[in-house]
């Protein structure tokens, strides 16, 4: 039997500014996730700016998951890998009051 | 698991989500160089995912057969549509049928009640005829269930026979763009009336049938049914418009779900099936 696959697009085009979160993506399926932010465009962002992994047991109450993505300060693409998240997954994040970003977000996981 | 529906001759698919997707995916606005020239109103639509439809107060629920069922959900936003499809083509004109187990509720994220947060749950097909066909046409057949306006209920089946303008994408003159799934310009199906198992509180979840009816050869309504209830769709009329060039007898049913607050809107879908049987 094949492991069950399955990338679903958290932000498509989306804009980060401020204290920002993705939409939740429930994944109690799977087992492990590799989650890419791509940066379209960015203004005034720092060379250190980071998002959060967050996890939920209810999709609607949040903890930090202790694992960050560094976000490209430029056009391009980073990434960070999870494991053992329960059945929620999102991304949250502060930047500066000047910076913001347009951003293709994914959740590429597996289980 | 096809006995728990009413499948015409052929079944062309019988989807439980309990193994993933099975092809449905959203639709994407139409775009040319950049995600910018999509059209506003699509824009932030989110996919389907796949729930184990787990709530914060009894834990998961599960499907109505298994652990998993396809999720459909919108922004926390009043107006936000999420959409799935599933993108088949056509062999002969024949009827067509798709049916599925569903259940809308909103994300319970207070402690109300939260009925009128979902304001539509909405199925239907993304059609078009036959190359060979003179004057063919592409074709929306499409209802909904309007639970909700502006935080007043209003419980009933609707319908739309007209279609926004085309917009032109881009600066090529090959693409273009609309979008007929937004609130404007439904009609109230005659004896529409339906009050359905809300149940109480936002995070109880029950499950409902729905049918639609669709012939491939008239490109006309046959009938729906919804739990106990048969409607009659004979004087009502799909969506027509001409013809595009590349959509030869597309053949797409599709589902999706309006929020109706500042609240996310979920639509839950058990199983779903598509069947056919010619004249």
């Amino acid at each position: 039997m094949l492991r069950h696959s399955h990338t679903y697009v958290l932000e498509l085009n989306g804009e980060w500014s401020g204290s920002f979160e993705s939409e939740p993506y429930e994944a109690g399926w799977a087992s492990e996730a590799v989650i890419f932010v791509r940066t379209l465009r960015a203004e005034n962002l720092p060379d250190d700016a980071r998002a959060r992994v967050q996890i939920s047991p209810d999709g609607v109450h949040w903890c930090d998951e202790g694992s960050t993505i560094r976000l490209a300060p430029a056009p391009g693409m980073t990434f960070c890998r999870v494991a053992h998240f329960g059945g929620w997954l999102r991304l949250a994040g502060d930047l500066p009051a000047n910076a913001r970003m347009k951003v293709i977000a994914y959740v590429a996981a597996k289980g | 698991m096809t006995n728990r529906f009413d499948t015409l001759k052929r079944v062309v698919f019988c989807d439980d989500f309990d193994a993933g997707l099975n092809g449905w995916t959203t639709v994407i606005g139409n775009y040319e160089d950049s995600l910018d020239s999509m059209l506003p109103e699509y824009r932030g639509w989110r996919p389907p995912m796949i729930s184990n439809l787990t709530v914060w107060d009894a834990g998961t629920t599960g499907s109505l057969d298994g652990c998993y069922a396809m999720k459909l959900a919108t922004r926390a936003q009043e107006g936000n549509i999420s959409h799935a499809m599933k993108r088949l083509t056509w062999r002969r004109p024949a009827r067509a049928r798709f049916e599925c187990y569903f259940s809308f509720k909103p994300e319970p994220s207070r402690m109300r009640l939260g009925d009128t947060d979902v304001r539509a749950v909405g199925f239907g097909f993304d059609l078009q005829e036959s190359d060979a066909k003179g004057g063919a046409k592409r074709v929306h057949p499409l209802v909904r269930y309007l639970n909700a306006w502006k935080g007043e209920r209003v419980r009933r089946w609707q319908y739309k026979d007209t279609h926004e303008p085309f917009h032109s994408i881009g600066a090529s003159g090959e693409t273009v763009s609309f979008c007929p799934y937004l609130s404007k310009d439904w009609k109230d199906l005659p004896g529409g009336e339906q009050r359905l198992c809300y149940n109480e509180i936002a995070t109880k979840i029950n499950w409902h049938y729905f049918r639609l009816d669709f012939d491939l050869e008239s490109m006309s309504f046959g009938g729906m049914r919804c739990n106990d209830r048969e409607f009659d769709l004979s004087g009502i009329e799909p969506i027509r418009i001409p013809a595009m060039p590349n959509l030869w007898c597309m053949f797409q049913p599709l589902i999706w779900v309006e929020a109706d607050s500042s609240r996310r809107a979920f639509l839950y879908v058990d199983s779903a099936a598509l069947s056919v049987e010619e004249m």
